[in-house]
Order: C-alpha cells, then sequence, then structure tokens
C-alpha cells in the first residue's frame, strides 16, 4: 500500500490539498500534509517531512509531492537523513502538485504497482483543463 | 607546521559572532533576495541563528563535532528556505572530520571546510558559475589549501586571501544569470544583483577568519 507527502512551502496549501484528494481516496492509501516552514512560516521543512517519512515506514512506498525548490531541496535531505531500508522506499515524484497528488492518489487506491502510480501522477502535467 | 591551534573557544566565539551578523546584516540580505528570491534569506538565517544562540550555551561542554551538529540542525529545522539543509548540512558535517577533539590544527580546520563545502555543492547540485553560495565558498576553499599547502602562508594569511577570494566569486554573480534556485526563473532579469547565498557565505568565512588567532 501507498503512502503520500505532500510537501508545499504553504501549510495551508498542503492540507487544502489533502482535503481536496481525501474525497477520491476509499482509505487505502495514508496522505500526510507536511508543508510550511517551522512556526507556520512559508516555507519548508526538512524534519517534518522526515517525521512524515518516518510515519509511513511501513508503507510498500512513498511518494513525495512537491511546488518549488526549496521542497525538493528540503525533501532530498530528509531522504538523506533516514535508514537506508526506508530510503528504498522513497520516491520524489516530478509532477504538477495538484494534478499530480489527484492522479496518483486515484491510481494508487486501483493498484499497488509503483511505476504505474508515477506514470499516472506525471502524466498530470499533461491533462488538459480546457478542451 | 602544526602548532597552529584552533581551539574549541575558537569555535564557540565563531558562532557567537554569526548569531551577531545575521542580525546586522538581515536587512542587507533581505534587500538581496527581495531583487531576485523571494525576500526570506535575511530573516530565514536569522531565525535559525536565534534558535542557535538559545541553545548554545547548554552545548559549550560538548566536543566541536557535537557543538555543530546541533547548531546545523537547529538550521536546518528553523530556516525555511533552501538555505536550511544548506547551511544546515554545512554545520552539521563541519565537525565531522575531527568528531570527538577539542582542539583542532590547521590541516583539520581546511577538512572541516571541504567536508562542510562539499555537502552544500552535492545537496545545492550547484558548481561555480551558477550564481549560488558555492560561487564564493568553493574558490575560497580551493585559494585555502593553495596557499597554505603550496604557497606556505601562514594560517591567518591563508584564511584572509581565502576571504578576498571568496568575497571576489560572490562578485562574480552580479553580471551573471542565475541557474538555480527562484532567480533561474527570472533568466536575464537576474543580472546585475548579487545572490544573497554567495553574500551570506562570504560574511560568514570573514567571521572565521577575524576569530582566528
Amino acid at each position: 500500500m501507498t503512502g503520500v507527502i505532500i510537501v508545499s512551502h504553504s501549510e495551508k496549501l498542503a492540507e487544502g490539498l489533502r482535503d481536496i484528494v481525501m474525497e477520491m481516496n476509499d482509505g487505502s492509501v495514508e496522505i500526510i500534509a507536511a508543508g510550511g516552514a517551522d512556526g507556520g512560516r512559508i516555507g519548508t521543512n526538512t524534519l517534518k517531512i522526515k517525521a512524515a517519512v518516518e510515519a509511513l515506514a511501513e508503507r510498500d512506498h512513498i511518494l513525495i509531492f512537491v511546488d518549488l525548490g526549496s521542497a525538493v531541496l528540503c525533501s532530498e535531505t530528509a531522504i538523506e537523513m533516514l535508514d537506508e531500508n526506508i530510503q528504498k522506499k522513497v520516491h520524489i515524484v516530478d509532477a504538477p502538485l495538484v494534478e499530480g497528488v489527484v492522479g496518483g492518489v486515484i491510481q494508487a487506491t486501483i493498484c499497488n504497482d509503483l511505476e504505474q502510480i508515477i506514470a499516472t501522477a506525471k502524466e498530470g502535467a499533461n491533462l488538459r483543463k480546457i478542451c | 607546521m602544526s602548532d597552529y591551534i584552533l581551539t574549541k573557544d575558537y569555535f564557540i566565539a565563531v558562532i557567537e559572532d554569526l548569531v551577531v551578523l545575521v542580525e546586522e546584516k538581515k536587512d542587507y540580505f533581505i534587500e538581496l533576495d527581495s531583487a531576485i528570491g523571494d525576500g526570506d534569506h535575511g530573516m530565514n538565517l536569522s531565525i535559525g541563528f536565534r534558535e542557535v544562540n538559545k541553545n548554545l550555551e547548554t552545548w559549550k561542554s560538548e566536543d566541536i563535532n557535537t557543538i555543530f551538529k546541533n547548531a546545523g540542525t537547529a538550521l536546518l529545522d528553523k530556516v525555511g528556505g533552501a538555505a536550511g539543509p544548506l547551511y544546515g548540512g554545512f554545520f552539521m558535517k563541519f565537525g565531522l572530520p575531527v568528531k570527538g577533539k577539542e582542539e583542532v590544527d590547521f590541516d583539520e580546520f581546511i577538512l572541516m571546510m571541504e567536508s562542510g563545502v562539499a555537502i552544500i555543492e552535492k545537496r545545492g547540485k550547484a558548481v561555480v558559475g551558477d550564481k549560488t553560495m558555492v560561487d564564493t565558498l568553493r574558490p575560497a576553499l580551493d585559494a585555502l589549501k593553495a596557499a597554505y599547502t603550496e604557497e606556505g602562508l601562514a594560517p591567518k594569511e591563508a584564511m584572509k586571501k581565502a576571504v578576498e577570494v571568496g568575497e571576489a566569486g560572490s562578485d562574480s554573480t552580479i553580471p551573471i544569470i542565475a541557474k538555480k534556485g527562484r532567480a533561474m526563473r527570472l533568466g536575464e532579469r537576474a543580472i546585475g544583483h548579487r545572490d544573497p547565498g554567495s553574500a551570506s557565505s562570504a560574511a560568514i568565512l570573514e567571521v572565521f577568519y577575524k576569530q582566528m588567532p
């Protein structure tokens, strides 16, 4: 089963996105919002991300979705600080935040195939909103 | 060659000066970062080092490595932007080559600098010319090594050279576009502005120099 971590510079954005995607989650995907810097400031927090990964350590794979620049840097740093056994399970997904999380979570409720879940999340980049 | 010693007190004094530095230069870093970034570099460093300052007293009985590891962890936790993992990483790795020691010689000091700069390069995936702190730190470190081990300069003189080269490295970020960070998206609009990370790195190196005996 899959675990998902949402890393945004905004705590509210991460939590709001979690709220949206929980409507499509049948309960099989565990989703943690790890947004904002320490004290709720705009930014990202390595230790918050690390704690989120640790909380999902029992999951088969853990996908991290990020918004901008330092979200990637902090996520990579958090992964670096973890045990190798957990490191192997964690993947930072190169996908748009909203579309990627929605697509990835839905796919993760359908199957447990890591490559398929990541591929679906990445397809979010090509999603047309106005046809 | 190695009768020049940097004690734990030196390193504690450096940290205390860094706390003062980031307060003094806060507005300057904010100004630099507002021009081509998100404007949080000054405030972030200030919040980070205030946390360091709050706990420094309780760390003083530890060895050099532990003190810097604690300081780095505090920065990692409190500094919100990319500077958190970068400077946090720098200090967390800085003392690693001298684990358990209460004083170091100059060769060891150079190893500490190398360890810190290497993690910034690795995490930031940056090289000289990307308009980042690496533009200050890499040339400064290379100059430090060359001045001390090849040119035979005295330790403090070698560090002075490193600071000068680092400052020139920061200057070199002004006329170029950025290849990393938020400024990357600005393209040519970043030209004419100093990279804030390169400026804070140069200021940090100067603190290490000024405190040297």
